[in-house]
């Protein structure tokens, strides 16, 4: 790497003060439609240290990213600032940059004027004025840069993934394939998801089994891979690259020498509904899923096993021949090692019994569209009489497409249209003069082949009804009404059908959240998990190193899945192809002669990375995170935290307060989730008073009594911390920090109410706009402190700095 | 229903502004409060996806000046059952108030006003049902507060019916 070598850009940073070049991107009028890019250029070669300012359509284009070599090499930069997007999207651009300028990637600070103002403000005359607010303080922070070495740490290459989907299936093959050892975990007693469950798949009518049951095969006798079926991921610990993850392996209560003749089944007394065949027929308490369940030997179902819940019987054990079934199996604990995480965990239908004017459950021959395929697969049997269905309605956007509050869920179920259709086609095969109706209300064919399809549909007489169903009312043993409205006609619609099938809305499976929440992941607002960037990284995690696939990051078809799958597998590859990860330079250390081992930072490290030695204490590097409770803590000032120490903290709050708009509001803003969230409130376009200015820290508990005091007497009316709710920093702890620096605050004579603070998500931007807000509102009525009052504040905060 | 006019998006919205009448904007024209209606089923006529079409269209004229604002009797199905939250239901009464405000109201509607401003009730129970309530010892009926019934009218735009 280019930066790692000492060079002699490197030592003028270091011999001599600082040379700043700024660079302010247009974004293609992004940024300078509502921000004047040339009076931020004006006011920026004004300030102290500023070497070269200049603007550019694209700075992160390759010319731009050319001017800034350029201006380093012509100007003898040894400091860069860009004001340009979110750091969130090109810091690490930007950062390459710097580096093959042959300038140390740390020496490199960027004011963020498009997410967090010119797609938040409208104004151009506020908009701009923040700009430079934004810029100042980027100036003034990276006057304190210094240059920084990331450390590496070997990584483990092994992966897991978790749930036995198609999804599941492929990422493990893939990864296999590529020589990376497979742990593939999954929850029910067989691999397969829900595509072993379907018939034929649109729009080419393959056979699913066909199609994916060599693929069960296949991983399962893969070398690289190990199956853990009736298994669930309970703990994850560890770091990108080492991650150690807790599997419970629940029993089967029987042995892998079961030859799955299927004896004990026909002996078992119990029955019960089968959910592969979702409750339409039955199984037994000892049972295979079904015939090409991968792994083929049989489970007892303990909840309902006679041994289990009465202690008798024992049948299966006595007519095993192969002497199989073992009773005794208890909950295995396994601990696996490994570099990254791939998750797959699927769907699940939307309950229908909530929608009851479909009247789900009602009448045999109203059935879901997962049972339909169990139907057609079962020779198109309706459920009531065993007789084939002539008259059949499907009936779309069952609970999808739905803005009323907790009747469904607002996305599309994205497969509806395209199941019904083909659903619709294989009736009409199998039962010659059958009449399939499917209701809609737009028909979303929008794949390869789909729109042909559906156009195929058209020609063989499928009736197309556009009007979403009122409802399904049973009117005798075997049959329904439906009462529609065509819409197209205007006509009110009502009509007599054999079967009627839903198509049932789908949402994340069950167990999926809590799941993410062990492994640090967010969910989105449509409930599914979310992934890093929508367009760019659309199969990473929040996380390093943690990878989605599948229907668990929202609705698609099979093929999409598929698809997702290898682009975890190959992000999976790419992660741990480099045998080492290398860790952030930014994390706390210990100046040693100030410490006097008192051990609050001990005890406030939410990471366990600060230590006790003999005489002082250690940071772990590997450990940290960076978040800074402990400098905050320190009453010595012993603990210094790389890229955001106390010069680069009191620079940046001091930029940024200084001139501007009043009254002025200073949000600290936590570096991850609730950055991205703000970030976000731009992406969205919502709009915030452009006197709340952002700035970025680690966490909210960087941020001592000190600094706020040096904002206010810098010139912020008013302070907002917003939290990531994933953060180390956990929400107590933030309402503990705050309720004590009200408490300091009154001391001073600040009023409490100038300090609020925020836990938010990603998605959930308007918690932090809405305090944003209030703020403000407060700020008009009780206004601005006083320039007297400043001059005290600021001679408190020097007394405060001195003692440290 | 046919279009006589250029397409125009004042009605709309005039409707939309109306208290109740914001769901109006979110309609998607699935017509499920048409197939749910009850009313539907014996008054052809009534549609309350059409109505919402009508407004959609800009067709004032065949709008507020006809019956078709006064067929539903708020069950509220299509509230229920609307996909949009758009509440074909809630939106009637939008509807209702800019019909009244310009004269289109049914008269039978008209006479209870008069009878809530006089007597401090919708309806007045009948010589008949006043016996009955005697033969179930129900007691008289409980008094009403008129002046306060009036004071309440005279403060909303119902005061313009009661004259």
């Amino acid at each position: 790497m280019g930066w790692t070598m000492e060079g002699s850009l490197q030592l003028r940073g270091k011999l001599e003060g600082p040379r700043i070049g700024i660079f302010i991107c247009h974004c293609g009028g992004n940024i300078s439609d509502t921000v004047d890019v040339n009076r931020v250029k004006e006011e920026a070669s004004r300030l102290e240290g500023v070497v070269i300012a200049e603007t550019h359509e694209y700075v992160c284009s390759d010319p731009g990213q050319a001017m800034i070599v350029n201006a380093i090499e012509e100007h003898g930069l040894n400091r860069v600032v860009i004001a340009s997007c979110s750091p969130k999207m090109h810091l690490d651009t930007f950062r390459r940059t710097l580096s093959s300028a042959g300038l140390n990637p740390y020496l490199l600070e960027m004011a963020n004027v498009r997410e967090q103002c010119s797609w938040v403000h409208d104004d151009r005359e506020d908009a701009t004025s923040k700009a430079v607010d934004l810029v100042r303080s980027a100036v003034r922070r990276v006057r304190h840069h210094k240059p920084l070495e990331p450390k590496s740490m070997l990584i483990n290459r092994d992966v897991l993934v978790i749930g036995g989907g198609i999804a599941g299936i492929i990422a493990s093959i893939e990864l296999a394939d590529k020589g990376h050892r497979v742990y593939l975990v999954e929850r029910s007693p067989s691999i397969g998801g829900h595509m072993a469950q379907l018939s034929k798949t649109f729009p080419t009518l393959d056979c699913s089994q066909c199609i994916l049951t060599p693929k069960m095969v296949y991983v399962a006798q893969h070398p690289n891979v190990k199956l853990f079926t009736l298994s669930e991921v309970k703990a994850v610990e560890g770091s990108p690259g080492n991650y150690r993850v807790l599997i419970v392996k629940h029993p089967r209560y029987v042995e892998d020498c079961c030859v799955a003749c299927g004896e004990c089944e026909k002996r078992c007394p119990i029955k019960v509904p089968s959910e592969f065949e979702v409750g339409l027929t039955y199984r037994k308490a000892i049972y295979s899923p079904f015939k090409q369940a991968v792994p083929r030997t049989y489970v007892i179902d303990k909840e309902r096993c006679l041994y289990f819940t009465k202690g008798v019987c024992r049948l299966c054990e006595r007519f095993c021949k192969a002497n199989a079934v073992n009773l005794d199996q208890k909950d295995e604990f396994i601990e696996l090692d490994v570099g990254a995480i791939v998750v797959c965990t699927g769907y699940d239908q939307l309950d229908p019994n909530a929608l009851e004017e479909y009247g789900y459950g009602l009448h045999p021959n109203i059935v879901t569209n997962l049972q339909f395929e169990r139907i057609a697969l079962a020779g198109f049997k309706r459920p009531s009489d065993s007789k084939p269905p002539k008259k059949v309605a499907f009936v779309l956007c069952v609970g999808s497409r739905m803005t009323n509050e907790g009747k469904g869920v607002k996305h599309c179920c994205k497969i509806g249209c395209m199941v019904a259709i083909k659903q619709a086609m294989l009736l009409q095969k199998a039962v010659p003069d059958a009449e399939p109706w499917i209701f809609y209300m737009d028909v979303r064919a929008d794949g390869k082949g789909y729109e042909e399809f559906y156009m195929t549909a058209q020609e063989h007489n499928v009736r197309f009804v556009r009007g979403r169903v009122a409802q399904v009312v049973p009117i005798d043993e075997n049959r329904l009404l439906i009462q529609a409205e065509d819409t197209f006609l205007g006509t009110s619609f009502e009509g007599v059908f054999d079967l009627v099938v839903l198509s049932v809305g789908i949402v994340l499976s069950r167990g999926t959240a809590e799941l993410a929440k062990r492994l640090g992941m967010q969910l989105g607002a449509d409930g599914f998990l979310l992934e890093r960037h929508f367009k760019l990284k659309p199969v990473d995690s929040q996380r390093e190193a943690i990878f989605v696939a599948g229907v668990a990051l929202g609705p698609k078809d099979i093929r999409e899945s598929t698809l997702e799958a290898m682009a975890t597998a190959s992000r999976a590859a790419t992660f741990l192809g480099k045998g080492e990860i290398s860790l952030s330079p930014e994390v706390a250390y210990i100046i040693l002669e100030r410490c006097d081992n008192c051990g609050i930072c001990v005890e406030v490290c939410p990471t366990n990375a600060v230590e006790r030695a003999l005489s002082a204490v250690i940071v772990n590097p590997v450990a940290c995170v960076g978040c800074g409770i402990c400098v905050a803590r320190c009453p010595r000032g012993a603990i210094e935290l790389n890229h955001c120490t106390e010069d680069q903290l009191l620079a940046q709050i001091e930029g940024i307060c200084e001139g501007g708009v009043r009254p002025k509001v200073l949000a600290f803003v936590e570096r991850n989730t609730a950055y991205s969230s703000v970030d976000l409130a731009g992406q969205m376009r919502a709009s915030y008073q452009s006197n709340v200015e952002v700035t970025q820290v680690p966490t909210a508990g960087r941020v001592a009594l000190r600094h706020v005091l040096y904002a206010f007497a810098a010139g912020a009316d008013g302070v907002i911390f917003v939290e990531g709710d994933d953060s180390v920093f956990t929400e107590e702890a933030l309402r503990e920090h705050v309720t004590q620096l009200k408490k300091e605050l009154s001391r001073y004579g600040v009023s409490p109410l100038r300090l609020l603070s925020i836990t938010t998500t990603i998605p959930q931007y308007d918690k932090a706009l809405n305090v944003f807000e209030t703020m403000v509102a407060r700020l008009g009525k009780i206004g601005s402190i006083s320039e007297g009052d400043r001059l005290k504040l600021r001679k408190a905060f020097e007394e405060l700095n001195v003692i440290k | 229903m046919g279009l006589t006019a250029p397409l125009r998006s004042d009605f709309l919205h005039e409707i939309a502004s109306v208290p109740r009448g914001y769901g109006v904007l979110k309609c998607i024209q699935c017509g499920r409060c048409a197939s749910s209606c009850p009313v539907a089923r014996v008054v052809p006529e009534h549609n309350p996806r059409k109505l919402i079409e009508a407004i959609i269209l800009g067709l004032r004229s065949e709008v507020v000046p006809t019956k078709l604002p006064w067929y539903c009797l708020s069950c509220f199905t299509c509230l229920d059952r609307c996909p949009q939250g758009g509440d074909a239901g809630e939106v009637m009464f939008a509807i209702r108030n800019v019909a009244a405000t310009e004269g289109n109201v049914p008269s039978g509607l008209l006479l209870q006003v008069r009878s809530l401003a006089e007597t401090g009730r919708i309806v007045n129970p009948t010589k008949i049902a006043l016996r009955e309530r005697e033969r179930y010892k129900l007691g008289g009926l409980p008094s009403v507060d008129v002046e306060a019934v009036r004071k309440v009218l005279s403060r909303t735009s119902l005061v313009k019916f009661v004259r």
